[in-house]
């Protein structure tokens, strides 16, 4: 459902600590912590008075708007995905999602290091997980360079451990910057488990093809663009 | 007396029944198709041992494997004469990798062997570990699964179409010129 939301004039005590509208994180989209959200909701339900506008989001997701004059309170909102019990604040800059930086400044950098055509789709892709589902994601690698992809090729042939790859430098698309890997982060923590299908379809839609499709070996973190290019043609510079 | 008389008569009462009814010939097919599955998957076990004892004299062909994961691969044809043996294949990809063995008798696949090993995170970052490692053993006769294996167990079973489609693939890379 989706609820305006008028600051109570005479509550007497205001509860600022836990109100995602007072509290200096709400210059940008963040998320809270699961442990939390109980008490920003009730903050929110002692602080305003709650009137719903409308029934977007269904049964499973609040979103709160500040009914308020002053601009940048206009383009605030908390979306609660009660499902997924997760909570976001987001700041909406104007910008796109295509255009609009990232939840993560890691991610953020790692997109610039993509080949110019991902670079979008990308930023694309981790803004509406994280608004659509409540999810967030962080690119773990974009780019890989042809030293980092020959040190992961000679380890078990010429430096201790294991094998772990048949690819040579110039023999994977991280290689081009073609292709990203991505895990999610709850509560500051990566959570390598196998992605959501919400979340693969939500790539596959902006036009990347996932890695957990692989007949050989399925690796689930992994999205990439090929642009019909084969390894050998990217290596011949087609 | 009186015991062993009431014994026999059950015994008799038993056999018109049985034989009324054609009890026995209805329970005979499951019984032989038991027997038959052991003795198949008895005759499946020793003829890829007996594959793997000869690997060394068949003429093998080797491809590289790109496109079927992250990282690559190799696929190895074990042949004797021109007909194919076994397909050992490795796949790398960034969070495992995983070994596969076809075998053939008479063009037919009989017997597929799967080792997938899961790294807890990505090879390139620091520390990464296995995870959990999976082993899949499929016994096949006639076109069909008689017996899937499955270590530790995991409720998905491929069917014999699903297997032959993961192996169509396969066999392109390694009838590649």
């Amino acid at each position: 459902m989706e609820y305006s939301l008028k600051e109570k004039r005479n509550a007497g005590i205001l509860f600022t600590f836990y109100d995602p509208f007072k509290s200096f994180q709400s210059f940008n989209s963040c998320s809270y912590s699961s442990s939390s959200i109980t008490l920003i909701i009730d903050t929110i339900h002692k602080n305003y008075l709650v009137e719903k506008k409308s029934a977007k989001g269904g049964v499973d997701i609040d979103y709160y708007h500040l009914d308020s004059g002053i601009f940048w309170d206009r383009r605030r909102v908390i979306k609660f995905n009660k499902k997924a019990n997760s909570l976001l604040l987001i700041v909406e800059n104007g910008l796109p999602r295509h255009l609009r930086p990232t939840w993560d400044d890691t991610t953020n950098k790692r997109i610039l290091t993509l080949d110019r055509r991902l670079q979008n789709p990308a930023r694309e892709f981790i803004n509406t997980v994280e608004e659509e589902l409540g999810i967030q994601l962080r690119i773990v690698q974009a780019l890989r360079t042809i030293a980092e992809q020959n040190a992961l090729y000679n380890q078990g042939r010429t430096t201790p451990g294991n094998i772990v790859t048949k690819a040579k430098g110039g023999s994977s698309y991280h290689n081009y910057a073609l292709a990203m890997d991505v895990v999610i982060v709850k509560e500051g923590q990566a959570i390598w488990s196998i992605l959501p299908r919400e979340v693969v379809q939500i790539g596959e839609q902006l036009g990347f093809e996932w890695g957990g499709n692989w007949k050989g070996f399925k690796d689930y973190p992994h999205f990439q663009m090929t642009f019909g290019k084969s390894i050998k043609d990217l290596k011949n510079g087609k | 007396m009186e015991n062993n008389f009431k014994k026999l008569l059950a015994l008799l009462i038993a056999i018109i029944i049985c034989s009324s009814h054609n009890t026995f010939s209805a329970d005979k097919n499951p019984i032989n198709n038991a027997i038959d599955s052991l003795a198949i998957i008895k005759k499946i076990k020793s003829d890829f041992a007996s594959i793997n004892k000869k690997l060394k004299f068949y003429k093998k062909k080797k491809r590289d494997a790109f496109g079927m994961s992250a990282e690559g691969g190799v696929v190895t044809g074990y042949y004797s004469k021109a007909a194919l043996k076994k397909i050992h294949c490795v796949f790398y990809g960034e969070t495992g990798k995983a070994e596969i063995d076809y075998y053939f008798n008479n063009k037919n696949l009989f017997f597929l062997y799967k080792k997938e090993t899961v790294y807890d995170k990505p090879i390139y970052l620091k520390d990464f570990k296995i995870k959990n490692s999976i082993e899949t053993r499929y016994y096949l006769f006639g076109n069909k699964v008689i017996k899937a294996i499955i270590k530790p167990n995991t409720s998905l079973v491929l069917s014999f179409a699903e297997i032959k489609a993961g192996l169509e693939p396969i066999l392109g890379i390694l009838n590649e010129k």
